[in-house]
């Protein structure tokens, strides 16, 4: 990062902070907003969730992504030590080929050219405001506010950041990785993991690609984990609004 | 449901404005008919140890062993699965108090509402069985808690005298699948155990697995002993001893517990390093004053020698691929790292910075140097083969002997105190973060990691 | 028995002992090292003084048994000449008599690299024996690297005693 990023992104950083402050005294005023709690979900909940979730699926192409990593156990692999022998539960089969089979060359390209992403990484302000229609689900209802739209995201974004944790992926090179999630949660603000996609990772390379399931699920975690739920949004601004959101978790720190 | 937005207040309007203009976009707010998600960047992840449940082990039946009842042993693989991904420094296991007792249907279908309440991110569940076959099977099962989601599992089947590496093979697949790193707990280290004073220590080779467990002693102090390490095959170890006054490199066999002269010269033979595939060592020899590298034959056989210099060249160090060597020399008149090709062909210098640099050892990785760097202290640092990336990952009066564990992640070395005092082993991780000391019953240095066991 | 029959016989019994241990299962009965070095043994001593030829005739006669080097260096100065030629006087008064040299460094250089600076040290006292008349073959170098101070200190002053040549004469 050069040194007139930085200074864009610290501005940009600045500009959040400034644009969630002032938006957000100007949304507390409204009458409509639902004071939720913000306890931990708790994961009961989340299976319930799941269940009333069951109409809203993800698409298939971001499904795949890595819920097919994930669900799918290992067969026990007995390692004998030395001498082979036992088999001890079975398991279903491991899919062939899971790691190549990630990022098929079939699923649609999702992400903008170069030149784009590092400027929604400097603005990312702006990032989703008047922006591409990335989903070809959204069902068009009442309009929400590019103003509305950047306070709602401010919000959730900072909301997940501190569960952002990068472990032992810190000060690697799975820092160039980014990884983009997309999520949808419940209207009463719950999130389950059928509620998140993963709809790509960039910045893998050969130096890094062995961290590559890790950042993806340090993103994922991040919005999953119970400490930092979604924070209070207005019912009001649900579709075509929080119901339907995209992060880029980028890494690198703002120093 | 339609609602439809009360319009953007002026102040609102006002506020937007103002945040774009300071940002300097271009962009233009669209006031309405915005579709698709809300997009945003959450920038700079936090770095703390993950939060990881390792419940004690039920066991399908408990049955008395040569290593003591299964049950029992379920708590101690446990634990010392925990006290692995603990050391790591990469995970924060959740307080024994807050675990829950689990029962074998649970092994395999966990409870993750209960895990994430005590704030658990992962868990390894398992169980531990006595074979007929007189050996013992240690199930391992690792779970994402806030996805609700298994993420992988092994079994491991050992000898019941070797209980711990069951453990330790689960705590590896734990510790890879979360990391995206090798594993590295199932090895051992050797190092030389060091106890007296000073002017008169006794030192001896030792070895350990890695967590300190298992520990012996292979040579019984009467002579000094240095510099040990394990070839990369794991079956024998290279040290330096003054046998009969006589500084030279030996072979001693794990297995037979046999130890022989690497090389039959009238000379001090030292630093001695194994190549990749185990066949060779590179060694150092003095003749009258000068000092230069050789390579033979683990087996034996006529030294070859790779530099031919008037100064002292030594601690030479293979690259995982074994085409060249990394090595230190004073022939710019201070200690400085060199690279060569095997055959000795082609050496150049690759550490420019000021003080002196000393002890290079090849990542297993190959992609870094570790190294110690000398001036005002001893410090360990990491570069690249071409010397490039150089950073200090320590800082103490003397810290010196870097040692790579088999994942090219973490770096042993020791410590030595100012005075009379013993030295310590102490790892790093090679992000200069997590120092932490080994613990061993006597003073410590020259800590060396065999690879990974079979 | 002279001197050099007695060192010979040790020597190859040392020899014997290190062939037994080779070939042992464990390597826990590793025989003693052995004796010499930097043990200050003032050795049998006659009511007419130390017996020619022995240790301590050796550190009575002889300035010194210890030359000292600077930091990182292995030059022989003035006054390390002075003490080298007493010792080679001795030397070649008593032509049966073996020596061992050895190398030794302060704690300030890493250990592999000491090994090999001790080993400079000691070659350049026995070199300049040598040059002074005396049989390459009767002396041994060995270097001790920074393994064996004299001064347990970290500070200038034990460095300086322990950047060190010392020649040992067998004891008795």
């Amino acid at each position: 990062m050069d040194r007139a990023e930085r200074i864009a992104l610290g501005a940009a950083a600045i500009g959040h902070v400034a644009l969630f402050a002032i938006l957000s005294v100007t949304l507390l005023t409204r009458e409509e907003l639902p004071r939720r709690e913000a306890v931990a979900v708790t994961l009961s909940d989340d299976i319930g969730a799941f269940a009333s979730a069951a109409d809203r699926p993800a698409p298939a192409a971001e499904r795949r992504d890595l819920a097919d990593e994930i669900d799918v156990m290992d067969p026990p692999d007995i390692e004998p030590l030395p001498q082979p022998s036992i088999t001890p539960t079975p398991a279903p089969p491991r899919p062939a080929e899971r790691r190549t089979e990630r990022r098929p060359e079939t699923r649609p390209e999702r992400r903008p050219p170069r030149e784009q992403r590092r400027t929604s990484r400097i603005a990312g302000i702006t990032d989703g405001i008047g922006s591409t229609n990335d989903s070809g689900t959204s069902r068009s209802q009442a309009p929400v506010s590019g103003a509305d739209r950047s306070n709602l995201i401010s919000r959730i974004v900072n909301a997940v950041r501190p569960c952002y944790n990068l472990g032992s992926l810190s000060g690697t090179s799975a820092e160039d990785i980014v990884v983009r999630l997309r999520i949808q949660p419940s209207r009463d603000g719950s999130l389950s993991r059928s509620q998140v996609s993963v709809l790509g990772a960039r910045g893998v390379n050969g130096s890094n690609r062995q961290y590559e399931s890790q950042m993806v699920e340090a993103a994922r975690s991040a919005v999953l984990n119970p400490r930092c739920p979604m924070p209070p949004l207005p019912d009001a601004l649900y579709e075509n609004g929080w119901s339907d959101v995209v992060l880029n978790f980028i890494p690198a720190q703002l120093t | 449901m339609a609602i439809s937005l009360p319009t953007i207040s002026t102040l609102r309007r006002f506020a937007l404005g103002l945040c774009l203009a300071m940002l300097g976009s271009a962009a233009v707010a669209q006031e309405a008919g915005i579709s698709g998600p809300i997009e945003g960047d959450v920038i700079g992840g936090i770095s703390n140890p993950t939060a990881i449940a390792v419940p004690d082990m039920p066991t399908p039946r408990a049955v008395d062993t040569p290593a003591g009842n299964t049950a029992d042993l379920g708590r101690q693989v446990a634990r010392v699965i925990e006290d692995n991904l603990r050391n790591s420094g990469f995970f924060n296991p959740v307080e024994r108090q807050f675990l829950r007792d689990v029962d074998m249907p649970q092994v395999t279908a966990p409870d993750y509402p209960a895990w994430s309440q005590v704030g658990a991110q992962n868990l390894v569940q398992g169980y531990v069985q006595a074979g007929s076959n007189g050996r013992l099977t240690v199930g391992c099962y690792l779970y994402d808690v806030f996805a609700q989601a298994p993420l992988e599992r092994a079994g491991y089947e050992v000898d019941y005298a070797d209980w711990r590496r069951a453990a330790h093979r689960c705590a590896d697949m734990v510790y890879a699948r979360l990391t995206g790193e090798g594993a590295y707990f199932d090895s051992r280290i050797v190092y030389v155990a060091e106890s007296g004073p000073k002017d008169n220590r006794v030192r001896r080779i030792a070895v350990m697995d890695t967590d300190g467990a298992n520990h012996r002693f292979l040579t019984n102090g009467q002579s000094i002993v240095l510099t040990p390490r394990f070839a990369p095959d794991g079956r024998t170890i290279t040290y330096m001893s003054y046998l009969n006054d006589e500084p030279r490199v030996y072979i001693y066999d794990v297995e037979s517990g046999r130890q022989r002269l690497l090389v039959n010269a009238p000379y001090m033979t030292f630093a001695p390093r194994y190549s990749p595939d185990s066949r060779y060592v590179v060694f150092s020899m003095a003749v009258n004053g000068n000092s230069d590298i050789y390579r033979v034959a683990v087996s034996g056989g006529q030294p070859v020698r790779l530099t031919n210099t008037p100064g002292i060249d030594t601690s030479a160090s293979y690259s995982p691929d074994g085409r060249r060597i990394v090595f230190e020399s004073d022939r710019s008149g201070g200690q400085q790292l060199y690279v060569m090709n095997a055959d000795g062909s082609n050496q150049r210098r690759i550490s420019f910075g000021g003080g002196r640099y000393a002890t290079p050892e090849w990542s297993p990785r190959g992609n870094l140097i570790a190294f110690t760097r000398l001036g005002g202290g001893f410090r360990i640092g990491v570069m690249r083969p071409d010397g490039s990336g150089e950073r200090i990952l320590t800082n103490s009066w003397q810290d010196e002997g870097p040692s790579w564990a088999p994942n090219g992640r973490v770096i042993h070395f020791f410590r030595t105190p100012r005075g009379n005092a013993l030295p310590t082993l102490w790892s790093v991780d090679v992000t200069g973060r997590m120092i932490r000391r080994l613990p061993t019953p006597v003073g410590a240095s020259d800590p060396s990691w065999s690879p990974l066991r079979n | 028995m002279t001197q050099f029959s007695r060192t010979a016989i040790f020597l190859a019994a040392g020899s014997a002992l290190a062939l037994g241990a080779c070939s042992r299962e464990a390597p826990d009965d590793l025989p003693p090292p052995p004796v010499g070095t930097t043990t200050p043994d003032t050795g049998p001593t006659g009511p007419t003084g130390p017996a020619p030829g022995s240790r301590a005739d050796f550190l009575a006669q002889a300035a010194s048994d210890t030359i000292f080097f600077e930091t990182d260096s292995y030059d022989i100065d003035p006054e390390d000449r002075a003490i080298l030629d007493s010792q080679a006087a001795w030397l070649l008064a008593n032509p049966s008599v073996r020596v061992t040299i050895e190398g030794h460094c302060d704690e300030r250089g890493t250990r592999e690299y000491n090994l090999a600076l001790g080993e400079r040290r000691a070659n350049a006292a026995a070199n300049y024996l040598s040059a002074r008349g005396v049989d390459a073959s009767r002396m041994t170098v060995i270097s001790y690297g920074k393994e064996r101070p004299v001064a347990l200190g970290s500070d200038p002053a034990s460095w300086a005693q322990n950047r060190r040549a010392v020649t040992v004469v067998p004891i008795g």
